[in-house]
């Protein structure tokens, strides 16, 4: 099972990825988001649902679907750890999403902006 | 001073760890300090029915280690709710009576806030300087008032700038680990320690109280407690004795407290402690304010938690409700946060998934109204027949629900979230109206050894002194006869500060806090 960072790394890799197989329509699963849906599998007690899955060569979203249609619990819990664990992340919370709190500052400037305000 | 634990210690507080270095630190088998009670050490009862969240620290600070610090004046539209409409008791004093005490509270713990002195939340001249709001909070206010609704800048017990020789706050925002330069209230820093300085103060760490003693003469003589390390029993012996141990804790030792002359615990001949236990129900609804969807991300940490407050306003407007009473409104967690949770409630997956989320952080506002819930004598704290904790003694039993009042004030607020989102013209994540937290969520117990000037329906006079047993005082938030909308340690200090308490244990010595 690859480590915690190789994980990490590997969702963080994923918008690149995605943004370069805009070109296929379905595209599918690359070799890294299927071994981060297989190590985040065994993270569950969906193991082997989540092992069938990762070994489909079928279209992602197709996969996904029929797989595991929006309602499921096991996609919902599989969505909820992925959320967990990415944005907990440096990767995640602090390169993608831009955070960089818990940082000690002079001052705190709040919301500058002349078209926020009309009070 | 009894203390249930022990001085926590500030340097070891996992303040400034990011949310991965903290995931690392726990894998690497490391543990954050440890300010909520265990459960395993000291249970508490409930119907399998009627949850309610009891959140406990034992130790020096209590939960003003990691407390809200939201801290607003009462005003006379809370003190005098009771008479006017009727529900239960009277406060026993008003907004004047209690106003140098607030005064003093102020200057002594330090408090931001903006100028604003409201008939149900009134000002202080002493104020440090507010902090200014987010984008989010910004755009809120300018959607409450579009419809009519004022907010105003939080009032926090946070230093904004230097005071009493204390270190102002830097704007880390992540007071909830504990501030690791104390740059807010915590009563360990700002009251016990410079009440040991005077070596007029003993502490006795880890004293775990059972009962309050009670001489032949019907006096309060001390109290019973364990040494919460070794279980042995000890006794110790006061001619004050001072009991804030919390509402829960404070109640199940009085109601613990049984003797000859007192079978029903002390203080409790007319069956009044551990009645009407009140607490306040409050929802949580989040949006994305279209103006930041896709925009800059800025550090909106501040203070941590809300800078703009949203008073009750359900006065104003002279139109009748069918519910007693009122409910104001907080917004901590608006801005970039350090998580995506809101992203679970987003559809979709992939790459798709994922901009989606990065679109939406920058946009995000917390809506938290918080109201009042009425006192009711059945919604009580018990100890006849519960299990007993490690030391014999029995534990509490809370059994607590709202009723048709709060259900229909619910309404109103969530009309009131609903109308400011709609003024914003904010996407709404998923919610189901009508829902509520559990039942002590606030974490804001209050009632249970109320004051009036009743003795056959309150156990307190309006200076926190037992009716029945003078030589006790009852000084958290059990004191309260209402609850009302707000966070109340504010108040709690100030009622606490008044005379005769803070003079009595000053001429007489020999005083004895538990």
């Amino acid at each position: 099972m690859p480590s915690r960072r190789d994980l990490l790394a590997g969702a963080a890799a994923l918008p690149v990825l995605s943004e370069a197989q805009t070109a296929y329509t379905p595209r599918v699963f690359t070799s890294a988001e299927l071994d981060l849906i297989r190590d985040l599998a065994e993270l569950t007690r969906f193991r082997p649902a989540l092992a069938a899955a990762a070994a489909t060569k079928a279209p992602a979203k197709d996969v996904i679907t029929r797989l595991h249609p929006a309602e499921d619990p096991f996609f919902k819990q599989l969505k909820d750890l992925t959320v967990d664990a990415y944005d907990a992340s440096r990767e995640g919370l602090a390169q993608e999403f831009g955070w960089h709190g818990y940082t000690a500052l002079a001052e705190f400037k709040g919301c500058t902006h002349k078209e926020h305000q009309g009070d | 001073m009894l203390d249930a634990g022990s001085k926590f210690n500030r340097p070891s507080f996992w303040t400034h760890i990011k949310p991965w270095e903290w995931n690392a630190r726990l894998d690497a088998g490391r543990k954050p300090p440890q300010f909520l009670l265990d459960l395993k050490e000291q249970p508490y009862e409930y119907p399998k029915d009627r949850y309610f969240d009891l959140w406990r620290v034992w130790g020096r600070r209590g939960k003003t280690n990691i407390w809200g610090r939201v801290s607003l004046r009462y005003g006379d539209v809370d003190f005098e709710g009771p008479a006017k409409d009727g529900w239960e008791v009277d406060w026993p004093f008003r907004y004047k009576d209690l106003k140098p005490y607030y005064d003093n509270v102020d200057q002594l713990i330090g408090v931001c806030g903006g100028p604003e002195d409201l008939d149900v939340l009134p000002g202080s001249q002493y104020h440090l300087p507010p902090v200014a709001p987010r984008c989010g909070e910004q755009l809120l206010r300018r959607a409450a008032k579009s419809i009519g609704i004022q907010m105003v800048a939080g009032r926090r017990a946070v230093l904004t700038k230097p005071h009493n020789g204390r270190a102002w706050c830097h704007f880390c925002g992540a007071c909830g680990r504990g501030c690791d330069i104390s740059a807010f209230f915590n009563s360990s820093d700002y009251l016990l320690e410079p009440a040991l300085k005077t070596g007029k103060l003993e502490i006795v760490d880890n004293a775990v109280v059972a009962e309050v003693l009670v001489g032949n003469d019907g006096k309060a003589n001390g109290a019973r407690y364990f040494d919460r390390a070794s279980g042995a029993e000890r006794t110790v012996r006061a001619r004050t004795v001072i009991v804030a141990a919390s509402c829960v804790d404070s109640t199940r030792i009085l109601l613990n407290s049984r003797s000859r002359r007192y079978p029903n615990g002390i203080g409790n001949s007319n069956d009044v402690i551990g009645r009407y236990l009140v607490e306040q129900v409050r929802f949580h609804v989040y949006a994305f304010m279209p103006e930041l969807l896709g925009g800059p991300v800025h550090n909106d940490d501040g203070i941590c938690g809300e800078h703009l407050y949203l008073p009750r306003f359900n006065h104003r407007d002279g139109r009748k409700r069918d519910y007693l009473r009122g409910f104001g409104m907080q917004f901590w967690g608006c801005g970039a946060v350090p998580n995506a949770n809101f992203a679970k409630s987003l559809d979709g997956f992939g790459a798709d998934f994922k901009r989606d989320i990065k679109k939406r952080y920058p946009a995000l506002v917390a809506l938290h109204p918080c109201g009042e819930v009425l006192p009711y004598r059945d919604n009580r704290i018990t100890v006849d027949g519960t299990q007993k904790d490690r030391y014999g003694v029995p534990v509490a039993r809370i059994d607590y629900k709202t009723g048709e009042n709060e259900r229909k004030m619910i309404g109103e607020m969530y009309e009131t979230v609903e109308a400011m989102l709609r003024a914003a013209k904010a996407e709404a994540l998923p919610y189901t109206r009508g829902a509520l937290d559990h039942a002590g969520s606030a974490i804001h117990e209050h009632g249970t050894v109320r004051m009036g000037r009743d003795s056959k329906r309150s156990a307190l006079n309006g200076f926190c002194q037992m009716h029945e047993v003078k030589n006790v005082f009852v000084v958290d938030g059990t004191a309260f006869p209402t609850a009302t909308e707000k966070n109340p340690t504010l108040t709690i200090l100030a009622v606490a500060g008044r005379r005769p308490l803070s003079g009595r244990v000053i001429a007489e010595g020999r005083g004895l806090g538990l």
